[in-house]
């Protein structure tokens, strides 16, 4: 920055490095789309799948509409549906709630650990297996693997799937393997603002099993596996060819820009370090993590939110509302304490300024702004 | 002659073990890998290693249960002989335990006596595809730290707390012989939750290489397998996995036509007082791969009753055998008497796919005429 230069607002997420770099190819993409104007499926879509297929280490990559269908879709072909329980902790975004529920089965909420990790507490998972239980569903939070090896183990003693909720963990790893090829079967979401973000709502479900990925592909294509022959009830949810284009450009570059979130969030640890105040997330041992956000907890979290934004610093909160605590949800029966750390979390963490491309600049008059405001 | 059980196999088999065949790879390959991801979707479970037999499905659970000498095995003495020999060859004990009359299954309340401190593990075997009641023997059983292993060889098809027999088990072993409803000729499968467990059993089925050989082939450098341990060649064959595909894909069909038959069966036999046939168990659904009927006690014999339907043109079969009887296992020296009772007084009527209506009045009418006339019984002690 220069001096006597106005300062510019920082915003949470700001995605036009990202684009530059790939603007061109994305051009040229929906150019060739466009000559064809075939719009759904396609060679664009078969290339993207089998490029993130191979770049999560599995057979299948089944590209969705969104996230949230990616999720229902893997619990429906999984045979999980009515009368069935789903574990998943109470602090994530809504999605992954709502898509059990869609599937017809009921999601039993758990706390997340006490371990500034803000991941699923798989103790609490332990206690909330029933008979009922056929899946649990962990969270990759904020970019870092749930310890799924833990959940495993605890689902195959009652004969339950882990279905890894991947939406904000693209590249992230846990011993050396893929988010999303730690579990049975992965959803993801490809989000705007995702660490791989399309330009407008695209999702995937990951599986190793050809069966599986034909049944997934079925049921998001109106339970149809040969035109006009309908197996069962499925869903309108198909990735189409123009995000696929986006995807494969932004996918190549995907393990640079996880690169750069890491340095940043690096840099946000130091600047932070003598800061008593503010409680820095942690990293799971085995976990590589891509930093999706970075998550502090902040006293009086609103106030330094609002006054932080007055300062032109955009943060995010994520998420202002524990599941149980929204009122979608509210037919759940969960009263409030019921998940301490998550509602904690939900009252303290706030999400700083965090993309490729961030500068030293940014990053440091982020932190200035935020410790003068405490 | 109205036979017991006919396997319902048709031109896609002979065509799909025609064309691997045609590929010429026939021992265990892609088809095999395939066979395997179908039948594990299939049923619900991430895992399931194709074998060449339930036999060997059983010997492999065991080992990876880590049953071995000094240990015991809790068994139902009411079983094809191959749960019991299973545990021999491991080097443990079976000790047999008696079974519940209505559904010919172990219960907690039969096998709790059976526990002592060497009880490592309980063979639960779903007989003639009634399900087992593995949550309760789970129950029992978890808390010791006593594996429960299900011997399902019978029961692919049949339900369970509303999930296929397999779903909720930590090991399950399926077999594929003609008397069961997919059938590979012979052939097995064990299905897991457990990755690591997936692996070495694949690993011992095959000689207990590192590297199978359809992945050397498949492998574009020269690969050198080892041997992690003593494994054994318990493989199934690619013809036989084309087979059971096409089998697997048939299986919902097999089950209902099943089902509609022993319906029609419960019905036509629903007249004769004091006779007990297979049903469903209050928590799951049987695939009725064996139709058991249990004589009472005051009228005409089992073995004789037999012998009127061979002469009648219908082929029965006794009902199950029990091992402890059996010269093989004279040293088990022990008393079951729900078991005896029912490996003296049942028998199997035939069940098939294609069996018509006019066959199953067939056999009601001999079995019918056989028990009113009633016999005096000179076959059972």
């Amino acid at each position: 920055m220069v001096w006597g230069e106005e300062v510019t607002s920082i915003p949470l997420v700001d995605l036009t490095a990202q684009h530059a770099a790939v603007e061109s190819e994305i051009a040229e993409g929906w150019r060739r789309v466009l000559a064809r104007t075939s719009f759904i499926g396609g060679p664009e879509v078969a290339a993207f799948e089998s490029e993130y297929a191979a770049f999560i280490g599995l057979r299948h990559c089944v590209g969705t509409a969104n996230g949230t269908d990616a999720i229902e879709i893997a619990l429906t072909a999984l045979g999980i549906g009515r009368g069935d329980e789903c574990i998943l902790p109470a602090n994530t975004f809504i999605a992954t709630a709502e898509a059990v529920y869609r599937a017809g089965a009921t999601p039993v909420l758990v706390d997340c650990a006490d371990d500034g990790t803000y991941l699923i507490d798989a103790e609490a998972v332990a206690s909330a297996i029933t008979s009922r239980t056929r899946a649990i569903i962990p969270v990759h939070m904020y970019g870092q693997a749930a310890p799924v090896e833990r959940l495993l183990a605890l689902a195959g003693r009652t004969g339950g799937w882990v279905v890894e909720d991947a939406a904000q963990s693209h590249g992230a790893r846990r011993g050396g393997i893929s988010a999303g090829a730690l579990g049975h079967v992965a959803a993801t979401s490809f989000y705007p603002g995702k660490n791989l973000g399309a330009y407008g709502d695209a999702g995937a479900v990951l599986t190793d099993s050809d069966e599986l990925a034909a049944r997934i592909r079925m049921i998001g294509n109106h339970g149809s596996r040969y035109k006009y022959e309908h197996e069962v009830i499925g869903l309108n949810s198909r990735l189409d060819s123009l995000q696929a284009v986006v995807l494969s450009a932004k996918l190549s570059r995907l393990a640079r820009w996880n690169m750069e979130r890491q340095a940043a969030a690096a840099r946000y640890a130091d600047l932070l370090s003598d800061c008593d105040a503010i409680v820095q997330p942690r990293t799971l041992d085995g976990n590589e993590h891509v930093w999706h956000v970075y998550a502090v907890r902040v006293p009086d979290r609103d106030r330094v939110h609002k006054e932080l934004h007055a300062a032109g610093v955009d943060a995010g909160i994520h998420y202002p509302l524990p599941i149980h605590l929204t009122s979608a949800f509210a037919g759940l029966g969960y009263v409030e304490g019921a998940f301490p750390v998550a509602e904690r979390n939900a009252r303290e963490l706030l999400s700083l300024p965090l993309f490729p491309g961030i500068t030293v600049v940014q990053q440091e008059r982020v932190v200035s702004v935020l410790t003068s405001v405490l | 002659m109205i036979p017991v059980m006919k396997p319902w196999l048709g031109e896609e088999e002979a065509e799909a073990a025609a064309e691997a065949v045609a590929s010429g790879w026939v021992a265990q390959g892609p088809r095999v890998q395939e066979f395997e991801d179908a039948f594990a979707m299939a049923i619900g479970v991430p895992h399931a290693i194709a074998l060449s037999s339930c036999t060997a499905a059983l010997h492999l659970a065991l080992i990876a249960a880590g049953i071995g000498p000094g240990d015991e095995v809790i068994v139902p003495s009411l079983s094809f002989i191959a749960t019991t020999n299973a545990v021999r060859y491991v080097g443990a004990k079976p000790v047999f335990a008696d079974v519940d009359l209505a559904t010919q299954n172990l219960v907690p309340e039969t096998v709790k006596p059976r526990l002592t401190s060497r009880t490592r593990a309980v063979i639960m075997v779903d007989q003639a595809g009634i399900p087992a009641d593995l949550d309760a023997m789970r129950a029992l059983c978890d808390p010791l730290q006593v594996a429960v292993i299900e011997d399902a060889a019978c029961a692919a098809g049949s339900t369970y707390q509303d999930r296929l027999v397999g779903a909720g088990a930590a090991l399950a072993a399926f077999s594929f012989h003609p008397r069961k409803l997919l059938t590979t000729g012979e052939g097995g499968m064990i299905t897991t939750w457990d990755a690591s467990v997936a692996a070495r059993l694949r690993r011992l089925r095959e000689h207990g290489m590192d590297v199978s050989a359809a992945e050397r082939h498949r492998s574009k450098q020269p690969v050198i397998e080892h041997y992690t341990e003593v494994g054994f060649n318990f493989r199934m064959t690619d013809v036989q996995a084309a087979i059971g595909l096409v089998q697997l894909r048939k299986l919902d069909q097999m089950v209902a036509r099943r089902r509609a038959l022993a319906r029609r069966y419960q019905d036509l036999l629903s007249g004769i007082p004091g006779l007990l046939t297979a049903n469903d168990p209050p928590y799951g659904e049987t695939n009725y791969q064996s139709f058991w009927i249990l004589l009472p006690n005051d009228t005409v014999g089992r073995d004789h009753l037999m012998r009127l339907m061979n002469d009648a043109g219908v082929s029965v079969r006794r009902g199950i055998m029990a091992a402890h009887l059996e010269p093989a296992y004279a040293d088990a020296n022990t008393s079951l008497p729900v078991t005896e009772r029912l490996t003296r007084h049942s028998l199997i009527l035939p069940l098939f796919h294609d069996m018509t209506e006019d066959q199953q009045d067939h056999v009601v009418s001999v079995i019918a005429s056989a028990m009113t006339s009633s016999s005096p019984d000179m076959s059972v002690v």
